[in-house]
């Protein structure tokens, strides 16, 4: 395989699939989020957030809390250290290796 | 064109100027300063009320400097959260903070500087310069509120700027400097204060959607 594309393949298959990275890039952005919040700037619909978020947090990337506003349940995600690190190389890499590709 | 990334960072941002709240709080800033440039008139230091009055207000400035971020972390906690969730800013790290404080002080060291030795020298007039202070300050607060206008989609605070830019060249020609610099900044005061709260109150007539969660 070309040097080049093979970057592509070595991406974080976690990070890469296009829901999760938005998700990821919206938490990088900020220090906390909750479900709600995450869900309007995705538009991603519950059952779907729910499900990328808990692979997010299998892998270690994001931490989730569940907690109450006044009556109102509230889910609060926020990238681990390992999560922002990993969403850091993984912007690094596919810059990198798109410019390549391009180049 | 922006790619994906930033535009995401671009609609993160721009949760914060949603609620108005930011303009309320810059409002605040701008009535406390003017009536700091009020109260330290030439001839209000012979008045009793001179050192009371600037204590006052150097005692809310520190308290508003401390406390205006919990209040609007509250506030948004209360008002924002129903209606399009909660996020929580991440703060700039310490070395960045201390960058930014170094670069403000010797930009204003800069500028007091060239008033003061550089500008006579060139043969310019520093009191004509601060008569025209209200005019340069509308230019870079127009400058700042485009530059918001055009990233994040907000159209009112184009309205705000170019009041704040009209309102600058019309006090220079025609107030003496202190009482333009005072009129610039409540007018400017009023203009925040009346865009965000509209925004606030736009904002909070929008139903908060089900807050169930799976």
């Amino acid at each position: 395989m070309n040097d080049r594309l093979k970057k592509i393949a070595d991406l974080d298959r976690v990070i890469h699939e296009p829901a999760r990275l938005m998700i990821a890039a919206t938490l990088y952005l900020v220090k906390e989020a909750d479900f709600l919040y995450l869900q309007g700037q995705t538009d991603l619909t519950k059952g779907n957030l729910s499900s990328h978020l808990a692979k997010l947090e299998e892998a270690g990337y994001v931490e989730i809390e569940k907690t109450y506003r006044g009556k109102i349940p509230m889910t609060v995600c926020r990238l681990t250290k390992k999560g922002r690190a990993s969403f850091k190389a993984y912007e690094a890499a596919l810059r990198g290796a798109l410019s390549r590709v391009s180049s | 064109m922006t790619d994906p990334l930033s535009e995401a960072r671009i609609r993160a941002q721009r949760y914060w100027y949603l609620d108005g709240l930011e303009e309320i709080t810059l409002g605040i800033i701008c009535w406390l300063q003017a009536g700091w440039v009020l109260d330290m008139a030439p001839g209000n230091s012979r008045s009793h009320w001179f050192l009371p009055v600037m204590v006052f207000y150097l005692l809310l400035f520190v308290a508003f400097a401390i406390g205006v971020r919990r209040i609007k972390a509250a506030m948004r906690e209360r008002i924002t959260y129903p209606r399009s969730g909660y996020t929580r800013e991440r703060l700039f790290g310490w070395k960045r903070g201390v960058i930014m404080v170094v670069v403000a002080l010797l930009a204003t060291a800069g500028s007091v500087l060239a008033l003061r030795y550089a500008l006579p020298s060139f043969g310019c007039d520093p009191a004509r310069l601060v008569q025209w202070l209200p005019a340069v300050s509308g230019l870079l607060t127009c400058a700042m509120w485009v530059y918001v206008t055009v990233r994040h989609g907000l159209p009112r605070f184009l309205v705000v700027g170019v009041f704040a830019l009209a309102l600058g060249v019309a006090v220079s020609i025609e107030y003496p400097p202190r009482l333009a610099t005072v009129s610039w900044l409540a007018g400017v005061g009023c203009a925040l204060l009346c865009s965000g709260g509209v925004a606030l109150w736009n904002y909070l007539r929008t139903p908060p959607p089900s807050a169930d969660e799976p």
